[in-house]
């Protein structure tokens, strides 16, 4: 996350872990896809966002859960 | 707290081979059938061992070099506790640092071994050993003691379809195995010369540590301390003579040029020159072992913040701080800086550079933080290298390079060019052995 | 032994001609040494000395017009003296006068071949537009240290002249190009990274060997306004590639990229596989949408959240990845993109 931040990438989101930045093995293939959606969605909202310099961004797992239930 | 350790120092001028092992001023005998008995309990996995004799002075090239030991044997521990050198792989754990030490000195038992490609381990493509080449004479030889050394050159070849669990475990005991009987050799002699290790604090002088943190990533990139890899360890106030003594054993095999051996953990070279200074200019306080590529930046802090905790807490007023691997560790050593300096600990460090072919090609550092104002680069591991054909090879007879691109496998003698320094044993320099430096021009 | 000539250029003050008011003078040429000239002498001895003494006013040469008036006649002076080296300066902080400096020497070095230094302070704003075209020596900031600056610039001189081999900046004093070159030092790093540390525990001077990173920002991109309208793309450094890297590329160190397509019946394990060695790669092998989530981005596009979703990403290996070659592949795949219509890119990176 430094890294990204220091080399000057503007908008950074902080999605699973480095080894596998957007999903999470720790969740039912189900959880995980919606995690995925949830993580782009993010990603497009920041891509909305006027910015002028390196802003991370995260997206918290259970953050935002589904309304419909697990 | 300090700890009194006295080296005993045999060196070797020349190896022969003879009916038996034997030690004789500066003689050392060798009989392999002998070494080949006292390897075998450890061989389970492994389908033929055969040895090489390097000396100094030969136009030579040692290649899938594994690790590299110094032959050392405890003579007297205190107490009479028992255990001894290497803690925790041949010997049983009891704590080391103090007592008598015996070395062959000049002299190092280096293992070289073609270890399966298509080998699996913990992590896919992240973890075989890559070719590890030291290059004996020109520009090049400066990156490793070993140019210098009688290296006894354990050949090894593994039986298919074994674990690479199995193939390492074999390698390092059978070998810890043969650097011990060697060394016993000198059990009862006299020594050429002795050293006395005693960090006892000396008033009015500043307290240092050297933070040393390690890989530790899966089999074939371990670092074991007394026996155990640091996957999860905290980090850990070593005295300086545990080190000395083998508390921490490489198992680091993954990446030639940042792999530290062995022989480098027991007679590391900032330990050396820190020791030189104590009671003189510094306070030797301990080594902080701590492991590094700390896996999520929950880890990061969490490791740099305890290593400054216990920088504090040992009552130091400087850190040097050292690490094994590349830019996923320089990222915990900075933040080591960092936390140090936020507490009023000064800290130097040192590290490989970048920066392409002559250094103005994108960034010297992969990271840094604004409180790193005393690093000493080690080099760059960028440039290209150029290895002149050689008159021998050891080791093995053909290179083994670029897996990931189908293999290419050039004559282990031949001229041979690299895009950067990867597969020099040792060539990040980053345990400061080396004098070799990028100079700014 | 014939000495050895050098042809020194200064502003008007230095030439002994006035101060600011003279700043408009024109050239001037002196068969003889003047000013800082005569201190270098002192220094070179029997070995060198200045045969012409060149000045002008500060003003008067950074007019263009003026420049142009006066360059040949300053090549033509300098070939002339049959000089050996060129100098000029010390420039000292003095923006306007190193400009001039560096100008010349530059002049010189392009007309004739042989060989120029000039001397200012590291921050004067010369130095920048002449790093590494014109060798920079060292000096003070003001004309106060004028004793302290002559002696690495008459070393230097003295050097070029005799066609003698520079040693490292720190050692020769002069401004560091950027180049830096893996030689043997005199000691170990385990010794300096112990003499560096007691520096700065007796604060005593020390100078870091690495200069800390210096960020060249991208600005950011404009906000988008309207998503579902917009293409989108996918970029991995995790090193995803189909089965058996059928490009090569390499794990680290890479210098190429590839553009694999995607169809979601194969896009998973039996077909892909990651070739970063710098992670652990077990979770992306397991499932290569843990890098690309091609299934989440299409949910987006049937939602009508983003317009629609490129079927192929672009990936290569981030590790030891030289920033130039980065730079470079990233306009490569920027290129690509912005061909195929696409405008917005999700990248992730290990």
């Amino acid at each position: 996350m430094s890294i990204a931040e220091s080399v000057g990438s503007n908008r950074i989101i902080i999605g699973g872990d480095f080894t596998y930045p957007s999903g999470d093995p720790s969740l039912p293939p189900d959880r995980e896809e919606a995690y995925r959606i949830r993580l782009l969605e993010k990603s497009v909202a920041v891509m909305k966002t006027p910015i002028d310099a390196p802003t991370v961004f995260s997206v918290r797992k259970g953050e935002g859960e589904s309304e419909e239930g697990a | 707290m300090s700890m009194k350790l006295t080296r005993r120092y045999y060196p070797v001028r020349e190896v022969e081979e003879g009916d038996k092992c034997s030690y004789n001023d500066g003689l050392l005998t060798v009989n392999y059938d002998e070494l080949i008995e006292v390897a075998k309990p450890h061989c389970k996995n492994i389908s033929k061992l055969w040895f090489e004799v390097y000396r100094p002075g030969e136009n030579a090239r040692i290649i899938h070099v594994l690790d590299t030991i110094q032959p050392m044997i405890k003579v007297e521990t205190p107490l009479d506790w028992g255990g001894g050198e290497y803690p925790g792989i041949l010997n049983y754990p009891y704590t080391v640092g103090s007592g008598v030490s015996n070395l062959l000195d000049g002299f190092s038992v280096m293992q070289c071994s073609a270890l399966p490609w298509d080998e699996s381990s913990a992590s896919s493509g992240l973890l075989y050993p890559r070719d590890a080449i030291i290059q004996t004479t020109g520009f090049y030889k400066n990156y490793t003691p070993f140019a210098d050394t009688i290296n006894l050159i354990l050949n090894f070849e593994v039986y298919d379809d074994k674990s690479a669990s199995e193939y390492d475990n074999d390698i390092r005991k059978s070998s810890m195995a043969i650097a011990e009987h060697l060394a016993g050799l000198t059990v009862g002699k006299k020594a050429a010369r002795e050293e006395v290790f005693d960090n006892t604090p000396v008033e009015g002088l500043p307290g240092v540590a050297l933070v040393w943190m390690c890989q530790n990533q899966g089999v074939y990139a371990n670092t074991l301390l007394y026996g155990e890899p640091i996957d999860d360890i905290v980090p850990t106030l070593l005295e300086p003579n545990e080190m000395l003594d083998g508390a921490v054993v490489g198992g680091n095999l993954a990446w030639p040029t940042f792999k530290i051996p062995t022989w480098i953990h027991v007679n590391g070279p900032i330990i050396m020159e820190l020791y030189k200074r104590h009671g003189v200019d510094l306070n030797f306080r301990g080594v902080i072992l701590a492991r590094s590529h700390q896996p999520s930046n929950w880890h990061k802090d969490r490791c740099a913040q305890l290593i400054a905790k216990i920088a504090d807490q040992i009552d130091c007023q400087g850190l040097i701080i050292q690490w094994e691997g590349g830019g996923n560790a320089a990222i915990d050593g900075m933040l080591t800086a960092q936390n140090a300096e936020r507490r009023g600990i000064k800290a130097s460090l040192l590290t490989f550079e970048f920066g392409g072919k002559d250094g103005t090609e994108g960034q010297l550092l992969v990271d840094d933080v604004a409180e790193a104002d005393a690093i000493v680069t080690t080099g760059s591991w960028e440039r290209p290298v150029y290895l002149e054909a050689v008159e021998k090879v050891y080791g093995g007879t053909t290179l083994r390079l670029d897996r990931e691109s189908g293999g290419f496998f050039p004559e282990g003698t031949s001229a041979v060019d690299f895009r950067t320094n990867v597969h020099m044993y040792m060539g990040g320099n980053q345990s400061g052995y080396s004098r070799i430096t990028a100079h700014a021009y | 032994m014939k000495k050895l000539k050098a042809v020194l250029y200064l502003n008007q003050f230095y030439a002994g001609r006035g101060g600011e008011d003279m700043a408009h003078s024109g050239l001037e040429i002196d068969a003889e040494a003047k000013g800082p000239g005569i201190g270098l002498q002192g220094i070179w001895k029997d070995e060198m000395e200045i045969v012409k003494t060149i000045s002008a006013g500060d003003n008067f040469i950074n007019l263009d017009a003026n420049y142009e008036l006066v360059k040949d006649e300053i090549v033509a002076a300098v070939r002339d003296a049959e000089a050996d080296v060129f100098l000029a300066g010390p420039a000292f902080n003095a923006g306007r006068y190193g400009v001039a400096c560096g100008r010349v020497c530059e002049l010189v070095s392009t007309e004739l071949g042989i060989p120029v230094v000039t001397s200012m302070f590291p921050t004067n704003p010369a130095v920048e537009m002449f790093l590494g075209k014109v060798l920079i020596a060292v000096s003070t900031e003001t004309a106060g240290g004028m004793r302290k600056s002559l002696p690495q610039f008459a070393g230097l001189a003295l050097k070029l002249a005799k066609g003698e081999a520079l040693a490292p900046a720190k050692v020769d004093q002069y401004i560091e190009t950027g180049i830096r070159i893996n030689e043997v030092d005199e000691h170990s790093a385990a010794y300096r990274v112990v003499a560096m540390l007691l520096n700065k525990l007796n604060d005593q001077p020390y100078a870091t060997e690495v200069p800390l990173r210096k960020e060249k920002q991208v600005a950011a991109a404009a906000a988008i306004k309207d998503a579902s309208k917009l293409k989108f793309g996918f970029v991995t450094t995790g090193g995803l590639v189909p089965k058996g890297n059928p490009d090569k590329i390499k794990m680290y160190a890479a210098d190429s990229y590839g553009s694999y397509e995607i169809d979601v019946d194969t896009f998973n394990k039996n077909y892909y596989e990651s070739i970063h060695g710098g992670y652990d790669t077990t979770a992306v092998n397991e499932d290569p949408q843990r890098l690309v989530p091609y299934t989440a981005a299409k949910d987006l596009e049937k939602r009508g959240i983003i317009g629609s979703v490129a079927p192929y990403f672009l990936s290569t290996s981030g590790i030891g990845t030289n920033v130039g070659m980065s730079q470079q592949l990233g306009a490569a795949m920027a290129q690509q993109f912005l061909d195929d219509g696409v405008q917005a890119v999700f990248l992730t990176s290990t």
